[in-house]
């Protein structure tokens, strides 16, 4: 990654928002910052953000956010040509990292898929696999989530504006969960993603009595096998496993590859 | 200028992408063609592996700014297809999440999409220098709603704890004292959203067209009830496909959609036209302080509409809220049996009439979808609207015209992730 990207007063980093095709939930999350935006706004200069500005940059910036995945080859240009003008490139959520529940198509016939909702699909261009920004572009930092958390937006974009590193949380949504003293839900009975599936939202779902379903994506060096083995102790069958290892990973390698292997399942 | 021919690329502070291709000249039909181009996404797709209990989370991401009215139309379609009923304190709370995304997505659109142009600002940085006021009142006033939201739904954007047949979690009494107390003394703030949406006059465009909405015998349009126009059509909401047609157009990713062979509006303006009589006393008594005459055929009044209901439904919140504290809340989820069924359901999101229907197979599986947003649901409106318009573009300038083309499709506060489904009829 080139040099750091340090605000100061009479220089402020040039940044830009950019959207995919998403639901802009996590374009908004930034929005819904509303305590800390004019704050925020104050530290760089936001040069483009369509849904919220008129105004056009054609660049180069310093720091790009992307956000959404990429569903054809105009948007696959479009992030080429985005990668080529940003000093950092940062992708943004679920469907950025994982490709999140647009990935979903992932492993179905894409054609079957595109005649259930047009009549006539010949004119749709689309592809069929959705994959995290990263496999087609160079990606310097991510934020995870569906939607990413304001607060990770925040310390990301701090550290980068003060020259920190910024800090990656290596391990798993359980540790949050357990530091929160939740009843865990997986003892309950519930078929729970917390053990393999990256910390940051803070352990949001089982903190309100929802399993996790993986929206993270993978902790590094996530035991997928004993993952697996304790959702079969708990009855599931594997087309439920399957449905809930894709939900929001579809297209993880990690998560994937082992079920593949387990379940002896061709399609995933 | 004798000749108009735009092509606006990537409409700007709208959510989601679209463009609009316009060409006008004197003496000729105007073409018009509002170009979705956002990325297919095959939501009622690939849903098609998926387990009921699935759906409203899956659902939810068509849309961040609505994902909790997404959620609600989702569960309420799956329980109706499977015959279940839910209790009193679940429709409550639903009701809260739908009104939570009403706050905040108003006051993002009237404030941070519609209000810079009134004021001849790009974007609200621009606005800041001289209305700090008004941008911190707006983005309190946003927060609201994502904080009501946070509270019933788990999450401000795609709820995590409203399930089928009810709640996993539900909030304190305490919790929902403290945000009562915040709702009551944002009134005032409310007030001075509609007197500033208020003192705008310009632009108008006054075409009387048709205006449907969700009514509710005792409430204005928000949770249930039927699907009702301005001009008397009636129906119940899992029959909406006897009401309205869609047709596929050639130069858009998104369906269009007409009542009688004829376009139709969705959102505050309809609302409005449906049932104004049922707002709240105040946003009543706010409407007709600043001159909003009901029914209005003035497109352009959707943000000032917007402003009015802003109030009505905090006040309506209000009410719930004070219903609530009284009683002792508990996560529960009715006891249910999987079977297979159809149906659907219809509620109000902020941009309009939002329809979700199921077809499920006995073990709870999705084998067919449907959902109908009011982005699309507009879209034949807003063309017909530019063509309304198409007189007065030819006296502008091209910059003036299109600020005004802008203008106009951004007071139907649209919503393009939203309205991009292929949508199969089950
Ligand atoms: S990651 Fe989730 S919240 Fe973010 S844009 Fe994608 S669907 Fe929306
Ligand atoms: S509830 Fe889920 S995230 Fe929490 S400790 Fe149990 S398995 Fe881990
Ligand atoms: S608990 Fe799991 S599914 Fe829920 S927000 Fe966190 S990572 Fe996402």
């Amino acid at each position: 990654m080139e040099g750091k990207i340090i605000s100061t007063e009479n220089k402020k980093p040039v940044v830009a928002l950019y959207g995919l095709t998403c639901c802009a939930g996590c374009q908004l999350e930034i929005l819904d910052l509303e305590d800390e935006l004019l704050d925020i706004l104050g530290k760089i200069n936001l040069v483009q953000f369509r849904m919220g500005s008129s105004a056009k940059h054609p660049g180069p910036y310093d720091i790009c956010f992307v956000e959404g995945s990429v569903t054809n080859e105009e948007e696959l240009a479009q992030l080429k040509e985005l990668r080529k003008k940003s000093k950092i490139l940062i992708a943004l959520g679920a469907c950025a990292t994982t490709g999140g529940v647009n990935a979903l198509r992932n492993g179905r016939n894409i054609e079957e898929l595109k005649q259930t909702v047009y009549s006539d699909a010949s004119h749709l261009r689309t592809l069929p696999e959705i994959l995290p920004l990263k496999e087609h572009v160079s990606i310097d930092y991510e934020l995870q989530g569906c939607p990413i958390s304001g607060e990770e937006f925040i310390e990301l974009l701090t550290a980068l504006l003060t020259g920190a590193t910024p800090q990656e949380k290596n391990y798993a949504v359980c540790v949050e969960c357990r530091i929160k003293e939740n009843v865990c839900l997986m003892k309950e009975g519930e078929l729970c993603l917390g053990p393999i599936t990256r910390a940051g939202c803070g352990a949001r779902c089982p903190s309100v009595g929802f399993p996790c379903e993986g929206c993270w994506g993978p902790v590094p060096q996530a035991n997928v096998t004993s993952e697996i083995e304790m959702f079969s102790q708990k009855g599931a069958s594997f087309d439920t496993v399957v449905r809930k290892f894709r939900m929001f990973n579809a297209s993880s390698e990690d998560f994937m590859k082992e079920l593949k292997r387990r379940l002896n399942i061709e399609w995933l | 200028m004798a000749l108009v021919t735009l092509d606006i690329h990537h409409l700007a502070r709208v959510e989601g992408h679209g463009d609009l291709f316009v060409e006008i000249q004197k003496g000729k039909e105007p073409r018009v063609e509002m170009r979705v181009t956002e990325g297919t996404r095959l939501f009622e797709a690939f849903l098609r592996e998926h387990c009921y209990s699935e759906v409203s989370h899956i659902m939810s991401r068509i849309c961040g700014i609505c994902s909790h009215s997404h959620a609600v139309a989702a569960l309420r379609a799956v329980e109706a297809a499977m015959q279940i009923e839910p209790d009193p304190q679940t429709i409550q709370l639903r009701k809260l999440m739908l009104i939570g995304d009403m706050l905040e997505s108003h006051a993002l659109h009237i404030n941070f999409l519609a209000l810079p142009d009134y004021l001849g600002a790009r974007n609200v940085v621009e606005m800041l220098p001289q209305y700090r006021k008004e941008v911190k009142r707006a983005l309190q006033l946003k927060k609201l709603g994502n904080d009501l939201m946070e509270l019933i739904g788990g999450r401000h954007t795609h709820p995590l704890c409203a399930v089928v047949g009810g709640f996993t979690h539900v909030p304190t009494s305490a919790q929902l004292q403290s945000i009562r107390k915040r709702f009551h003394s944002a009134i005032p703030d409310a007030e001075a959203q509609i007197e500033l949406m208020g003192s705008f006059n310009e632009p108008k465009l006054v075409r009387r067209s048709q205006y449907l909405a969700v009514r509710h015998p005792t409430e204005y349009p928000i949770h249930d009830g039927v699907l009702a126009t301005d001009k008397g059509l009636q129906i119940p909401a899992h029959e909406y496909q006897n009401l309205i047609e869609e047709r596929n157009v050639p130069y858009a990713h998104a369906k269009f959609s007409e009542i009688k062979g004829e376009p139709y509006v969705a959102g505050s303006l309809a609302r409005l036209n449906v049932a104004s009589n049922q707002l709240s006393d105040n946003a009543k008594r706010m409407a007709s302080k600043v001159g909003l005459k009901l029914p209005s055929y003035d497109i352009f009044q959707m943000n000032l509409g917007q402003a009015v209901e802003y109030l009505h439904y905090l006040e309506h919140a209000l009410e719930i809220l004070d219903d609530l504290i009284n009683q002792d809340l508990e996560a529960k989820v009715v006891y249910h049996k999987i079977r297979a069924g159809r149906s659907a359901a219809a509620v109000e999101a902020p941009r309009g009439v939002l329809i979700h229907q199921y077809r499920l197979n006995a073990r709870g599986k999705v084998l067919a979808a449907d959902v109908i947003t009011p982005t699309a649901m507009n879209y034949a409106n807003i063309e017909a609207d530019v063509r309304a318009l198409a007189p007065e573009l030819l006296e502008l300038s091209k910059e003036e015209a299109e600020l005004r083309l802008n203008m106009l499709i951004r007071a139907y506060d649209p919503c393009i992730s939203c309205s991009v489904h292929y949508v199969q009829t089950i």
